[in-house]
């Protein structure tokens, strides 16, 4: 089990999971601000709540998840199903074709895809993280390859 | 190149705080210390407190050297509630227990609605709360759902009457696993109502009539004096600052 006291572990923590859960936070959130706050809002949670851990892709996954439901909290929180992209992404459409195409997917598609293609996932980690039955996720998953496929025209192999 | 090294190589060229790292870790040990205090500075009035609860631990010891508790998540999961089980997963809470005669009762965790991530579909309200409860004999003797008279979880508040909030709780869902009865409960969000000092009691029977729960000279509910069945009580640490004591009003003029 992990312990989860001192300085040292905020520390390592922090350096160890804050990309991933800023990647998974903007990809819902579309916002670096926003998904900044989700992820602070994540590790506060955590040291409230003080969960205990078998290894560190437990940890992990429990900090992703929590990150998550920060995120879509947040989206209906505002009546957010559909924001904006911030001035984040440069538009050239060349150097930013694929994430523009995976931030213009449902949030439902975006979270599989994120969690598939960026943290290497499988269906079942991803089921068990998002709390969906296995089925679901793979239909999920499916569709989104579809509608991603459909919009990078042929270009990448999905 | 493929889809996954593209869509990485473009999400990682979004830029976050360049002293994010830094800020967070600063704000977790601020957040780390702060709580510290607060238990630090709360232990001396807390003596006398400790010794009771240490004595109730001693004796909830020796029955789960008995009986093993589920969790408030497997609970949750088992009344196919997914949102919260999740949620009791993610947030742990200190089982408390209290034991009276035959029977001790443990407050497994409760839920606030508006915490849940609401999925279309689901059954949970944002505007209630959730609270899982188990229910056992000290000497391990298996509880049957079907055992007694009906048991009730109700909330109640200092200063008013025991029946004040009792059409607050909506719907109960019982089991039993390995002889123990565990409860979910809804109620209507009590955070509104924190401003006052909430509990959550049980009792056997199915209204809180005089005869089993009555108001003492400081405006505590406690049990009638010829009440025998089971007892539990268990004030709740509600977060004050989702009080709202114009919206408690309202709920209470309702009752009026």
């Amino acid at each position: 089990m992990y312990s989860l006291t001192g300085d040292e572990y905020i520390e390592n923590v922090v350096t160890a999971y804050s990309r991933s859960m800023l990647n998974v936070a903007y990809s819902l959130l579309k916002s670096v601000p926003d998904a900044e706050d989700a992820v602070q809002e994540a590790f506060l949670r955590l040291i409230e709540k003080k969960p205990e851990f078998n290894d560190s892709s437990h940890e992990k996954a429990w900090l992703l998840r929590v990150t998550i439901n920060i995120s879509k909290n947040m989206l209906k929180a505002c009546g957010r199903k559909s924001l904006p992209l911030q001035e984040d992404i440069p538009y050239e459409d060349k150097d930013s074709s694929v994430l523009l195409c995976v931030m213009a997917l449902e949030e439902k598609y975006r979270t599989i895809i994120h969690l598939y293609y960026y943290e290497d996932y499988s269906i079942k980690e991803i089921s068990s993280i998002l709390n969906l039955p296995q089925a679901t996720v793979g239909t999920r998953l499916s569709r989104a390859r579809r509608l991603l496929k459909t919009m990078l025209k042929g270009d990448f192999d999905l | 190149m493929t889809f996954k090294d593209k869509y990485k190589e473009e999400l990682g060229n979004i830029s976050f705080r360049s002293d994010f790292k830094e800020n967070t870790v600063t704000l977790l040990k601020e957040s780390a210390s702060r709580k510290e205090n607060i238990m630090s500075t709360n232990r001396k009035p807390l003596k006398i407190a400790v010794m009771v609860a240490a004595v109730i631990m001693l004796l909830s010891f020796s029955v789960s050297a008995i009986i093993s508790l589920l969790s408030p998540s497997q609970v949750a999961d088992h009344f196919g509630e997914k949102e919260l089980a999740v949620f009791f997963e993610e947030n742990t809470c200190e089982v408390q227990t209290v034991t009276d005669g035959y029977y001790s009762v443990s407050f497994l965790g409760m839920a606030p609605g508006k915490e849940m991530c609401i999925v279309d579909g689901m059954e949970i309200n944002e505007n209630r709360s959730y609270a899982v409860w188990a229910l056992y004999r000290n000497d391990g003797t298996p509880l049957s759902i079907l055992d007694g008279s009906p048991i009730q979880v109700i909330p109640v508040m200092k200063g008013y009457k025991p029946n004040t909030l009792f059409s607050f709780g909506m719907s109960a869902l019982g089991t039993e696993k390995d002889g123990v009865l565990y409860f979910l409960c809804d109620y209507t969000d009590l955070e509104v109502f924190a401003y006052h000092e909430v509990s959550l009691i049980v009792f056997e029977g199915t209204f809180p009539t005089l005869k089993i729960l009555t108001n003492n000279e400081n405006g505590d509910v406690v049990y009638a004096g010829g009440y025998e069945g089971i007892k539990g009580s268990f004030t709740l640490n509600l977060d004050k600052t989702k009080a709202d004591s114009e919206a408690a009003e309202k709920l209470l003029e309702t009752l009026r």
